[in-house]
Parts: C-alpha cells; sequence; structure tokens
C-alpha cells in the first residue's frame, strides 16, 4: 500500500478511520498519510466527509474505528498543541481585545503568557494588523478578523497546520499573502493539510491530494502523478494556418474550439510529435502547443462518474 | 495540561471583570437596592395637591371644633414608637370649614353644588343622634382617594369617642394614660450570650437569601450565554482542538464564581468601612444605627454555600448552553432551573419565622434549596452543626455529580450546530461512555 511505504518519513497517519453520526457514516474506512514540508489537499464536495476527519485529526471527536497517528504516537493533549487548525467556520470572542484574544490562544496552545505576547506582535505586524492590536473583535471587518483567525492557528509554530477553506471570504491581495506564508511554513519543512472544496484552489498550492467522496477516499497521491495518469491524449493549440494539418482523421480525432485555443484530441496511438511535426511542415505560426492535463475537477468527475 | 484551566479562568474573569455593566453592578448595584426600597415609600407619602377642603355640617353642634382640631393639626399616633412613624399624622394636610347652621336640606342642595364646582372636596354630615347611633355620611366627587376618606373617618371617630368620653364625664387624658401601651424590648439569646435586636436579623435574613438567590441567576445566566456564544461563533472548535471539554466548561465555571466572589469582596469591604466608620458619623449627626453582628463563621458558610450553590445552577446553565442554539432558546429551556431557584427563595419567608422547625430542618436539606435556605438559618438561629455540615455535604456531592453529567452533555452538545438537542439524545449521551 503506498500509505505505508511512506510512513517512515510520515508525520500523520490515518489509519482505516471510520465515525458514524447516528447510524450515517461521515468517515469510512480513511487512511491516509501526511508527510512534512508538503501541502496535503483534503478535497471533496461539500458533506464529503472533510470536516469530521479533520475534527478526528485535531482530536475533538474520537474515531468509532481506526487510528489516528501523529509523530509515529496515538495522539493525547500534549501532541495537540503541535496542530494549528483554523477551523471553516470561523470566530473571535467580540468583545474581546485582538491581542489579549491571540494571546489566549497562544496559551491554550501551551505557551507561555511572554512568547505568546511577542508571538502576537510580530504575527500582527506582519500581517499588517499592528493598530487593530487593542481594538475590540467586532470592530474588525470580516478579513482582518479571519487573519487575525489565521495568526491565531499559526502562531505556536506548530508541525502540522490544518486550513479548512482558508481563503473563503478573502480578498485576492490577503489571499496572496497568506499563501506566501503557508509557502514559507512548507519551506521550513513543516506539514500543511489544506482542505477545499474548491478544486481549482487545491490545484495551484497541492503536491499530495486525497480526493473522498460520500465518506469514502476515491484517490490519493502526488499531485503531479494523479494528473498523468488521467492525462488525455490532447493538445491546446493556438496557431494560424493549421486547418490541414487538422483535417487528417488518422491523426485527429476531433477539434473542439475553446476560449483561447483549440483542444485537439488525438487519435489513439497517435503521437503528438507527429501533430507538431505535420503543423511545422504545412507551414502554421504555432503560438501554443501544449499537452493538455487534466484539470482536479474533470479527474474528480471522471472518478466519481465511475468512468 | 492542568496548565490550560488557568488561561480559561483567567479569560473568563477578566472579560467579565473588566466588563462596564459589572463595574457599574457592583459599585453602583447596592445603591440602586437601597433606592428601589425607599424610593415607593417616598412617593406614596409625596402629596400630590393642595389642602383638601372638608366643609362640615354638624348638627349636634358640639363635634366641630374637635372634628377641624383632629384633620387639621392631626396628633401624634401613640400607638407606635418607632421613628418613621414620629411625625404629624396628617401629612396631606386638610382645611376644614363649618357649615352654618343651615337647614339640612338646604345645606346639603348648596354643598352638592359647591362639591360639582370644585370649590369643596368633601361635606361631611353629622347627625343628631351620632354620639349614640355613630353613624355619619360623608360626601364627594372623588371619593377613590381612600387616603383623605379614612383621615376623616378616624378624624370623626376620635372626636365621638372623646365627646361621648366628656359627656359620661371621664378625662380623656385619663384614658390616654391608662391605655398607655406596652413596649418590647427584643433581645436576642445565642451562644454568644444577649444582644439587642433591632429588628434588624429580619433584614439579614432576607437580604441573605435574597443575595445568593439573585448572585446565582445572573452569573449563571452569564454562563448559559457565554457557552452559547462560543457555540454560535464556533470558537469552540479551536478551543477543543486545544483542551478537553471538561477543562473548558470546568475554567468557565471557576471562573464565573470568582468574578461573583470579587462582587461580594467588593461589598463586603463596602459594609466592613461603613460599621468602621460610617456608622460613627451617623452617630455623631444624630442617627443612631446599629449593625448587626455576624459569626465570621457565618460569614465562612456564606462562602461555601454560596460556591456549591454556583456549581449546582450554573452547571446546569452549562449544560443547557450546550443543548440550545440562541441564548433565548436557553432561556426558555431554562425556566425549570429558575423555577427550582424561585421556589428556593420563596421558602426564605417560612423559614426565617421557625429556623428549626422539622419542615426546615428537611427542606435545607435538599440540595438545591440548601445553598439559599441554610445561610438563612444560620443567620437567624443557628441550626446544629452537623445539619450544616451534612447539608454542605448533600449539596456539595449533588454539585459534583452535576458536573459530571454536565460535562458528558457539554462534551457532544457544543459541537452540535443548528438544531436544538432533544431530551433523549440528552440522555444517551449522559449514557455514553
Amino acid at each position: 500500500m503506498s500509505d505505508w511505504e511512506r510512513v517512515e518519513d510520515s508525520l500523520l497517519v490515518l489509519d482505516r478511520v471510520t465515525k458514524r453520526f447516528d447510524g450515517f457514516t461521515a468517515v469510512d474506512q480513511l487512511s491516509l498519510t501526511v508527510c512534512p514540508g508538503r501541502i496535503f489537499g483534503l478535497l471533496g464536495p461539500n458533506g464529503a466527509g472533510k470536516t469530521t476527519t479533520i475534527r478526528m485529526i485535531v482530536n475533538i471527536i474520537a474515531p468509532d474505528e481506526g487510528q489516528v497517528i501523529f509523530k509515529g504516537r496515538r495522539m493525547t493533549p500534549e501532541l495537540q498543541d503541535r496542530i494549528g487548525y483554523l477551523p471553516e467556520e470561523r470566530g473571535l470572542y467580540k468583545k474581546m481585545r485582538v491581542g489579549d484574544q491571540l494571546r489566549f490562544f497562544g496559551e491554550l496552545k501551551g505557551m507561555t503568557r511572554q512568547a505568546a505576547e511577542k508571538a502576537a506582535g510580530a504575527w500582527l505586524e506582519r500581517l499588517q494588523l499592528s493598530e487593530w492590536r487593542n481594538r475590540r473583535a467586532d470592530e474588525l471587518s470580516k478579513g482582518m478578523q479571519q487573519k487575525v483567525q489565521f495568526i491565531a492557528t499559526v502562531m505556536h509554530e506548530p508541525e502540522l497546520i490544518i486550513l479548512d477553506e482558508v481563503f473563503s471570504g478573502l480578498d485576492p491581495v490577503n489571499a496572496e499573502l497568506l499563501k506566501e506564508i503557508i509557502l514559507e511554513f512548507k519551506a521550513k519543512g513543516r506539514a500543511i493539510i489544506f482542505s477545499t472544496h474548491l478544486l481549482e484552489q487545491a490545484e495551484s498550492l497541492c503536491d499530495d491530494i486525497c480526493l473522498i467522496n460520500r465518506s469514502r477516499k476515491v484517490l490519493e497521491g502526488e499531485l503531479r502523478e494523479v494528473k498523468r495518469m488521467f492525462r488525455q491524449n490532447s493538445i491546446a493549440l493556438r496557431a494560424e494556418g493549421a486547418g490541414p494539418a487538422l483535417e487528417d482523421r488518422e491523426l485527429v480525432a476531433r477539434v473542439i474550439p475553446r476560449n483561447e485555443h483549440l483542444e485537439v484530441v488525438l487519435q489513439e496511438g497517435a503521437s503528438p510529435q507527429e501533430l507538431l511535426r505535420r503543423l511545422v511542415q504545412s507551414g502554421a505560426i504555432i503560438t501554443k502547443f501544449e499537452q493538455i492535463e487534466p484539470s482536479l475537477r474533470e479527474i474528480f468527475i471522471a472518478k466519481v462518474s465511475g468512468v | 495540561m492542568r496548565g490550560k484551566l488557568g488561561p480559561i479562568i483567567r479569560r473568563e474573569y477578566l472579560e467579565r471583570v473588566r466588563n462596564k455593566l459589572f463595574i457599574f453592578m457592583t459599585f453602583i448595584g447596592p445603591l440602586l437596592l437601597i433606592g428601589f426600597a425607599l424610593v415607593p415609600a417616598f412617593i406614596f407619602k409625596l402629596d400630590a395637591g393642595e389642602a383638601k377642603r372638608v366643609v362640615v355640617v354638624d348638627e349636634t353642634g358640639k363635634l366641630f371644633a374637635r372634628v377641624r382640631d383632629e384633620l387639621e393639626h392631626g396628633r401624634r399616633d401613640e400607638t407606635r414608637d418607632d421613628a418613621l412613624h414620629q411625625e404629624p399624622r396628617n401629612v396631606m394636610r386638610y382645611r376644614v370649614i363649618d357649615a352654618g347652621a343651615l337647614p339640612p336640606d338646604e345645606a346639603r342642595r348648596e354643598l352638592n353644588e359647591r362639591v360639582r364646582k370644585g370649590e369643596v372636596d368633601f361635606y361631611v354630615v353629622l347627625p343628631k343622634d351620632i354620639l349614640t347611633n355613630g353613624r355619619a355620611e360623608i360626601y364627594g366627587r372623588n371619593l377613590s382617594d381612600v387616603f383623605s376618606v379614612e383621615d376623616i373617618q378616624r378624624a370623626l371617630n376620635d372626636a365621638v369617642i372623646a365627646q361621648r368620653m366628656l359627656d359620661a364625664r371621664i378625662d380623656p387624658q385619663l384614658i390616654t394614660r391608662l391605655s398607655d401601651r406596652v413596649h418590647l424590648n427584643v433581645t436576642r439569646v445565642s451562644e454568644r450570650g444577649e444582644e439587642t435586636d433591632s429588628g434588624i436579623g429580619f433584614f439579614v435574613a432576607f437580604i441573605t437569601g435574597f443575595l445568593i438567590y439573585m448572585t446565582i441567576i445572573l452569573h449563571g445566566q452569564a454562563v448559559l450565554s457565554a457557552v452559547v456564544e462560543e457555540k454560535t461563533t464556533r470558537i469552540v472548535e479551536v478551543l477543543l482542538s486545544s483542551v478537553r471539554a471538561f477543562d473548558l466548561m470546568m475554567g468557565k465555571l471557576i471562573g464565573v464564581s470568582l468574578v461573583a466572589l470579587t462582587q461580594y469582596a467588593v461589598w463586603g469591604l463596602a459594609l466592613l468601612l461603613f460599621s468602621l466608620y460610617g456608622v460613627g458619623a451617623l452617630a455623631a449627626s444624630g442617627i443612631r444605627f446599629k449593625l448587626p453582628s455576624i459569626a465570621p463563621s457565618v460569614v465562612i458558610y456564606f462562602f461555601l454555600f454560596f460556591i456549591v450553590g454556583f456549581f449546582i445552577y450554573a452547571t446546569l446553565y452549562a449544560l443547557i448552553g450546550a443543548m440550545v442554539t440562541t441564548t433565548q432558546e436557553g432561556g426558555q429551556i431554562a425556566m425549570p432551573v429558575v423555577f427550582l431557584l424561585i421556589i428556593g427563595f420563596y421558602l426564605v419567608f417560612p423559614i426565617m419565622r421557625s429556623p428549626n422547625s422539622t419542615f426546615a430542618t428537611l427542606i435545607s436539606l435538599v440540595p438545591f434549596f440548601s445553598p439559599i435556605l441554610m445561610p438563612v438559618r444560620l443567620v437567624t438561629e443557628a441550626p446544629p452543626a452537623w445539619e450544616t455540615l451534612l447539608s454542605l455535604l448533600l449539596s456539595g456531592a449533588c454539585a459534583v455529580g452535576l458536573v459530571w453529567v454536565a460535562a458528558r452533555v457539554y462534551r457532544v452538545g457544543i459541537l452540535m450546530y443548528g438544531k436544538r438537542a432533544t431530551i433523549p439524545e440528552v440522555w444517551r449521551w449522559i449514557r455514553q461512555p
């Protein structure tokens, strides 16, 4: 099993974890492995079981079957402190000052008062919120509150950072800022679980993915590998005078006009090199020639619809 | 891990103590309470109008002067000797006019007219035979002014009785002297010997019960809304990824109980300062005020019972908070709890009357009531020590049991969003391992 091959250098392993609520199975026999220095995409539509899975990882609820292994051990309250969790549904204490909240959350993760105070200051600076430190949370905009919560998630330098729909509701500038910080943590060797139902978002960020649907794992692996597996024999083409080559039914199965290019689906067995050679021969001026990789969404739909 | 309890307690405590409403209630609250007690008395005594004009049609020809004196100048009520009543009785003041010797029918017609025009408020007719059969009549526009009617009645009464005595050749002053009432000096006998009791013991008992009842209900509700806040804002999700649900709940309960104790400390200090300096100052300006003496052991018991009572009720509130989705919903579900508290508070009255009856003994052993009732018994007539300890033990055990139950409900309920938990669900959570 691929899960076990990497157990050696893994940070978190879920081993056939199952959770049921009142006869409804929210997570069914789910196994996955998260490694340091990588971003792990926990993907799937709403209600697939992502949040339940995360709740079991952070020890909010206990699995009915299977186990969660973190740093080679079963989860304990001490190990909990090494995790930072940003839930999808977020909130702060409305009437509490931003600085006080951050210190509180830091202390809950085992930081000393002074360390939490210091970290809060540094992070507020980094996210351009310094002047809001003594304001009450309900005086902040939604986006600012979200940044405060992000700080609360990472201020204790956790080894595993779990971000559930971290970009939802953020403007592009702030989203970019958080992305930058996430990549910094990755570079520092931290493991990041990035949970979202927006597959496009995951595509640009994740190293590994696990697709779940209706409480079961659909697909798992390194993103690049997954994409290669599902690569189809199609070419994105933008060229002038490509007509003759595309009409060869031996080579080209069909041509689908897209927004900015033509999608050329090759016949089975035909190679892209052959098409390129024909285009060059026929004197076409090529501005784009690229093998199309399927999007995660397409892969997901293909997998779920049983193709 | 236990280190996490500290930050939770500290947050809960500091956020509440810094709250403006808390500061207001702590420092101004007692003054407001005194205000609430005194203002109605003052308003009641307000003289809203001018002197009432009363015309007397005296057919006997002997009573007018006496009736006028009684009504206009009033008279010290010698049957009462407490401070509040040492003042002229007729604060409303009256102007009493003699109708003269008009024939009755004519007088009535004319007076009715004057009453209608508003020139006269009342007129009374004293028939010739009033001294024998004791009947008179009063006419007026506003007879719902019962205070005036009562004053007039009393004046007539006194005047007629005095006249009868005169007619019987009895000196009214002699009667007054002979009917002087007995003054009862009240002395309380307790373990500490004899002490005079000016009736303030009643207030001490009442205020003791009331304080515990009020603080439990106010701070208990604070626990409920705090739990609901964490639930609705989903902060609980982050909290539970760091601490156990039990620690979260306990931290909250301990934090809020410390807030209540702080409040008591402030009030206790104020009382202490008042007894040290205030009483002396009042005495210097001529007002005698005696504070009841309370044994230190009673104060300690008071705190113990408060803490136990607070945990019993606040735990129930925390449990309810975990069950519901909004504070309003919580308020409805919490009605039975409030009901228990109110019953406990009302039981203070029978207990004050006979603090060591079998009823008092039994009811003050019931865990839900003892935190309110036992302190009341302690300040009225100290119960045997074993009873106090037993009730403390019973309610303490009840508090521990409730904490255990609530923790189980809390653990599951606090993660349920969007829908209120049903009783069977809650029952299942409690039985879950």
